[in-house]
């Protein structure tokens, strides 16, 4: 179970070293008059941020909550350190405690020359703990409070199973609509029209081939490995479900916000080189066999770059967490990780690359070559299982979409909107998801455009690309943030990051722009058979 | 030419990359080029062809001459015309096109030497010409036989007036008119019609021993082999009375073997051709009795006791002969496999 | 169909079998490969499944009536495989051809090869991944086929040249709409170039692949844009010209090495583009000469029974395509025999795959062109 308390130390008036600091606190959330005894699972953390200060990097801080009463009725102290001049990070790895009414809390840092700083917040200020269900183990927490009938693991079970349905719920239609968005932008692309007779438009189509595919007779060549056969797609598609578990899709739209996050995701996504394996094995087929070893090969390899791309952030915030990662990203397109130094942006390309790799999108699809291999490694499947395949990589673009806009193009920020005004109402959550479902649809269309437009990669090419350039270019990446956070002070810092988004942001675009529009200016319509004309959706 | 070095070919890769991706961008927002045939086109597709599209054919027979020189020019033998004569005179009973076997060259057009005036038509027309009528997808094939006369009727030749009097040509229907019905009239009419012509084909065929062994036809059949049987015996005449599909049944590898066999005596046992079945039987055994000498009816009488006694009355032989198993192969074929 | 036998010597070899059906190779062929897993060690052919016994059909039907059989020889390039049959019974017999009926097989054959070409590149850049270049290109051909069914009435298999002339003349409005469709077609070259041709993966895919030496080309008897994407200058309309060609001015391009190899696979690739810019050329000219030209475009023989034998050879899009006829007096020709390009082309594939990957053999075989039609008549 974790706890946020969520709250603001604002300077109070021009400070002279140490200053008051005033606590703010989000007054909407009923606060928790609970004198009972409670309790911190082992292994979960309590987390406190500050904002406010000055704090001073490398003392002794810690953090004191009289309000709550901890282990032998003492005040609850919490070891923290400052990460800024203006931040402080407490956590705490288990307690039980009570609530005592009071609402202050207070910051002491003991400085290195001996002296020791302690700076109060006013007491006057309302001060609530919030414990909303934003994990399974909070979600159970509050049910056994509700339920005290139930044994405690029942009750766990069953919340876990009730927030897997949830989630896995929609990842088949996520997949059909993604997969009816590609094969339209594929067609528009194409000077064609695309599905657009079953539903509105086309998009009920991957209704009626989804329900086509499950009629389908199902068919195991008769010397194939039929448990691993069968098994196969399950596989690859646990790999994938299990990366939702840590993709912030808002605030608090999270199943949870693990402390290796990022670990997590990276460790999680090669769960489906496993099932690609298998289903090639398993076949009996040498063209499915030939497409499994390609597939196991790019995806293993391009796990390296994957990671370390990924590795600049964690060491730019600090943190695992990928809920940590977007809240240190802003709203703006210059705080977002993407401009946050040109290392970053370098990783954000050879991480979108790696990621292309791993879903095996064109320029890799080699696995799945149709013009070479028919279907690669799934060339024996047919009906439902043959549909969990492209399944899990239709959704494994929205994951990639996820991850990267929850870690390169700041997530659910908002613009004008901070994290302390969506705390206060679920309208702004609401508001932070969709602009993280809109970043997530542009990376999506980046992806299916790309696929598009490039011819593939042969497989000792994509090794070469992954081992020659990938690697060491990420692996300079992640030494480069690393000296740029240490070395470079923050007003250069500030302006640096304003000036890539203005040279690569702005001036990329609208290069691209104009290339795009010349490109549309070179082309002549041409209408040869007036009578039948053109198309018509 | 210098190949680009390691920074060079990134930068290559991202110019020719972003080149390749403005150029589809620009594509998506253009309007597509399909058409959606058939419900959303401006108008009926047949009437946004040109006017020389090779569709279906068709035949005016008001203005046909019955030359017969669309059948003999046609490159793939599609058209059948019959002429017979009756009590009126030269008449024509039979026009057929089978347009599924059709390969729309156009030489029939071209060879028709009566030219008419279609019906909203600038320039003038042939007797048989094409039509921009295409749409003819069908389950059965004897629905793409257009008849042009039905059965059982009779169309008389068109007179061309003396080049005299030929001021102009005669008029005809607007294209596709004809078609358009034949087409329809085919589609109800010609399955039941092909179904019957099958099932009398196959009941002329029918070869079971009554048929067989009827005494006319046994003793026509000896007097034609009778004529061809002539001293020296080629093995290809008793080739010819096998089944020619070398499926090895009779035990020999192929039908030339197993007729070399009879013909030189190696192999008495003349019943063994499971696909031949009795006919087959019947016409080697004939062959084998007038090399010996005997005369067609003697033959004729020997070959039927033969043949009854090898084969049960339907045809089917008594003792049963199975296919052998095929070969293994000796040398490592095309093995592995998908 | 042939047997072929492999002695399984080395262990470690996976025998693998590609085609008939497959959706890359050009039609029905099909290739036992010999691997180690990516690398191959040979890839044989096997050819035949696409025979049609047309050169035994020509022994059957009247010279007049073979001409649609002679389209589904290629029935990719159908102009110049007619062509060549018009020219081999013309030269048997002696026989006539108007000026404007040679102007019109002219630009018949030129948009034809546009057409094939399109179908070459389109479906090449389609067997390495990037789809969209074909749908685009097959959209430009789409205009040419609706050009064509205009002059003729049909879009694939023309029948439209004939012993003596041309089928049917011009139709009123057509030249205008030939020179807008080029026009509109002539930036496409451009932008299509941008597109895929110079793409940097395309051209690491392509370049230094499967180089063919001058000398390779020659002794395999490749002909076409294969040939000349080795370095050869030779074209058939230009070195052994008939027809109208000796009027016309064209260049011929051949391969420069531009982005590898002089006959690399990317050579014949752009080879086969700069023919698009010059078959346009020579569409433009033809049409503007074919206004001067006297009404005729038809000379029907009146008794076709000649007898001798002739030969003649054309430019087809895949290279040169001979025909040679023996005539022995009757309605029928005697003996009727072509000899394509893409025959010729397998033999070669089986030298080169040697050394190659898997997915470069797909590359292989685009970059010949080969149409199974053409291999197997």
């Amino acid at each position: 179970m974790r706890m946020r308390a969520a709250f603001a130390l604002v300077l109070a008036a021009a400070a002279c070293g140490g200053g008051d600091v005033a606590v703010q606190l989000p007054a909407t959330r009923a606060p928790i008059r609970d004198a009972r005894p409670t309790r911190l699972h082992a292994g979960e953390t309590l987390t406190v941020e500050g904002r406010g200060g000055p704090f001073t990097a490398g003392a002794t801080t810690q953090v004191i909550l009289p309000g709550l009463r901890g282990f032998k009725g003492g005040p609850m102290i919490l070891p923290a350190r400052a990460v800024g001049p203006d931040r402080v990070l407490a956590t705490y790895d288990s307690a039980v405690f009570r609530y005592t009414g009071s609402s202050v809390v207070e910051v002491e840092q003991r400085l290195p020359d001996g002296t020791t700083k302690r700076l109060s917040s006013d007491p006057r200020a309302p001060f609530a703990f919030e414990l909303a269900p934003r994990d399974v183990a909070t979600a159970a927490l509050l049910a056994e409070r509700a339920l005290p009938s139930l044994p405690g693991w029942l009750v766990g079970a069953l919340t876990l199973l009730l927030v897997a349905a949830i989630v896995s719920l929609p990842i088949p239609v996520l997949a059909g609509l993604i997969v009816t968005w590609e094969r339209k932008i594929s067609a528009a692309m194409q000077s064609r029209i695309g599905p657009n007779r079953v539903g509105p438009r086309g998009w009920l189509q991957w209704l009626a081939d989804g329900v086509k595919l499950l009629l389908k007779e199902d068919v195991i060549p008769t010397a194939a490995d039929a448990r691993l056969f069968r098994a196969a797609p399950y596989l690859a598609f646990l790999g994938l479900f299990l990366t939702f578990i840590v993709l912030p899709f808002s605030r608090t739209l999270i199943v949870a916000d693990l402390d290796v996050g990022v670990l997590f995701l990276v460790s999680v996504t090669s769960l489906v080189v496993v099932g690609i394996l298998v289903g090639g094995w398993a076949s009996n087929s040498k063209w499915s066999l030939l497409g499994g070893m390609r597939s196991a090969a790019q995806i293993i390899s391009y796990e390296l770059p994957a990671s370390m791309a990924l590795l600049t952030l964690v060491v730019t915030t600090g943190s695992l967490r990928t809920q940590a990662i977007v809240a240190a990203q802003g709203a703006a397109p210059w705080d977002w990780f993407l401009f946050r130094t040109p290392f970053t942006l370098v990783a954000f390309v050879i991480w979108f690359i790696a990621a292309l790799a791993e879903g095996n999108r064109t320029p890799f699809d080699l696995p799945e070559a149709e013009s070479e291999l028919v279907a690669g490694f799934f060339t024996e499947y047919s009906g439902f299982r043959f549909s969990l395949y492209p399944l899990v990589e239709w959704v494994n673009l929205a994951v990639i979409g996820a991850v990267g806009t929850a870690l390169f193009l700041g997530g659910w920020r908002v613009p004008f909107v901070t994290p302390e005004m969506m705390a206060t109402s679920w309208l702004w959550d609401l508001l932070g998801f969709f602009v993280f479902a809109l970043k997530d649809v542009a990376i999506i269309f980046l992806v299916i455009w790309i696929r598009w437009t490039l011819p593939r990669f042969r497989v000792d090419q994509m090794m070469s690309l992954c081992w020659r350039y990938a690697v060491p270019w990420s692996m300079a990446c992640v030494l480069g943030t690393l000296a740029w956070v240490w070395l470079v002070p923050s007003g250069v810092d500030q302006a640096a990051r304003i000036a890539l988004f203005a040279l690569v942001g702005v001036g990329g675009g609208a290069w691209f722009a104009l290339r795009v529009r010349a490109n549309a200016r070179a082309y002549s319509d041409l209408v040869l058979n007036e009578k039948l004309g053109g198309g018509r959706p | 030419m210098k190949r680009p070095g390691y920074f060079g070919s990134v930068v290559e890769a991202v110019r020719t990359t972003a080149e390749g991706l403005s150029i589809t961008l620009a594509q998506y927002f253009r309007r597509p080029t399909t058409v959606q045939y058939p419900d959303r086109t401006a108008v009926p597709v047949r009437e946004s062809l040109p006017s020389r599209y090779r569709g279906f054919l068709e035949v005016d027979l008001a203005t046909c001459t019955a030359c017969k020189a669309c059948e003999r020019d046609c490159p793939i033998d599609v058209i059948r015309i019959d002429v017979e004569k009756r009590d009126e005179g030269r008449v024509m009973s039979r026009f057929d096109i089978d347009l599924g076997k059709c390969m729309y060259c156009g030489i029939c057009v071209e060879s028709c030497p009566v030219e008419v005036r279609a019906e909203g038509e600038a320039e003038p027309q042939k007797v048989i010409r094409f039509t921009r009528e295409f749409e003819g997808a069908t389950t059965a094939f004897p629905t793409l036989t257009f008849r042009f006369i039905k059965p059982g009727e009779a169309a008389p030749p068109y007179k061309p007036p003396k080049k005299a009097e030929a001021a102009e040509l005669p008029p005809s229907p607007a294209r596709g008119e004809i078609a358009r019905r034949v087409r329809a009239e085919a589609r109800v009419e010609n399955p039941p019609a092909f179904a019957a012509a099958l099932a009398q084909t196959l009941a002329d065929r029918d070869e079971s021993l009554p048929r067989l062994l009827a005494p006319e036809v046994l003793a026509a059949r000896a007097r034609e082999l009778a004529a061809k049987v002539d001293g020296d015996f080629p093995s290809a005449l008793v080739a010819e009375a096998l089944a020619r599909t070398d499926c090895e049944a009779c035990g020999w590898p192929s039908c030339g073997d197993y007729a070399r066999a009879i013909a030189s005596g190696a192999d008495a046992q003349t019943w063994k051709c499971l696909p031949g079945a009795a006919k087959a039987t019947r016409d080697v055994a004939l062959l084998v009795q007038l090399r010996r000498g005997a005369s067609p009816e003697r033959a004729a009488a020997a070959a039927a006791d033969l043949v009854r006694m090898h084969h049960r009355a339907d045809g089917s032989p008594k003792t049963a002969l199975a296919l052998p198993a095929p070969i293994a192969s000796t040398s490592s074929s095309t093995g592995g496999g998908q | 169909m042939s047997e072929i036998v492999i002695d399984r010597g080395d262990g470690d070899e996976v025998v693998l079998n590609m085609g008939p059906q497959h959706p890359s190779t050009h039609g029905v062929i099909r290739f036992v490969i010999r691997t180690d897993g990516e690398i191959m060690k040979e890839a044989i052919p096997d050819v035949g499944y696409l025979h049609r016994a047309i050169e035994h059909i020509a022994e059957k039907c009247t010279y007049e009536g073979f001409m649609p059989y002679t389209d589904r020889v290629d029935y990719v390039c159908a102009m110049t495989a007619n062509h060549a049959w018009a020219l081999a019974v013309e030269k048997l017999g002696a026989l006539p051809v108007p000026e404007r009926a040679e102007y019109l097989r002219v630009i018949t054959d030129e948009l034809n090869r546009i057409s094939s070409h399109a179908i070459a590149l389109g479906a090449m850049a389609m067997d390495l991944g990037a789809t969209t270049p074909f749908m685009l290109i097959l959209r430009e051909r789409e205009f040419v086929n609706e050009l064509i069914e205009e002059l003729c009435g049909a879009r694939l298999t023309y029948n439209y040249h004939r012993v003596g002339g041309v089928g049917w003349d011009l139709p009123a409005g057509w030249r205008d709409k030939v020179l807008r469709w080029c026009d509109h077609f002539v930036p496409v070259i451009d932008e299509y170039q941008r597109l895929i041709a110079e793409n940097a993966l395309f051209v690491r895919r392509l370049a230094n692949m499967a180089v063919i030496t001058a000398e390779e080309a020659v002794g395999y008897g490749l002909v076409g844009p294969n040939l000349r994407a080795s370095g050869v200058d030779f074209d058939v309309r230009r070195d052994l010209p008939y027809s109208v060609y000796p009027k016309l001015k064209f260049e011929v391009p051949v391969g420069r090495g531009a982005m590898g190899t002089v006959g690399d696979a990317w050579d014949r690739y752009a080879v086969r583009i700069d023919e698009w810019r010059q078959s346009v050329a020579l569409v433009r000219q033809a049409l503007d000469l074919v206004a001067g030209t006297p009404p005729e475009f038809l000379s029907t023989p009146k008794k076709l029974k000649p007898t001798g034998e002739a030969f003649a050879r054309v430019e087809a899009a895949r290279g040169q395509m001979s025909c040679y006829v023996v005539g022995d007096g009757g309605a029928n020709a005697y003996r009727a025999r072509f000899r394509t390009g893409s025959f010729n082309a397998m033999q070669i594939i089986r030298a080169k795959s040697r050394g190659l990957m898997v997915a470069d053999l797909v590359a292989l075989i685009a970059s010949l062109d080969v149409v199974a039609p053409e291999i197997d008549r």
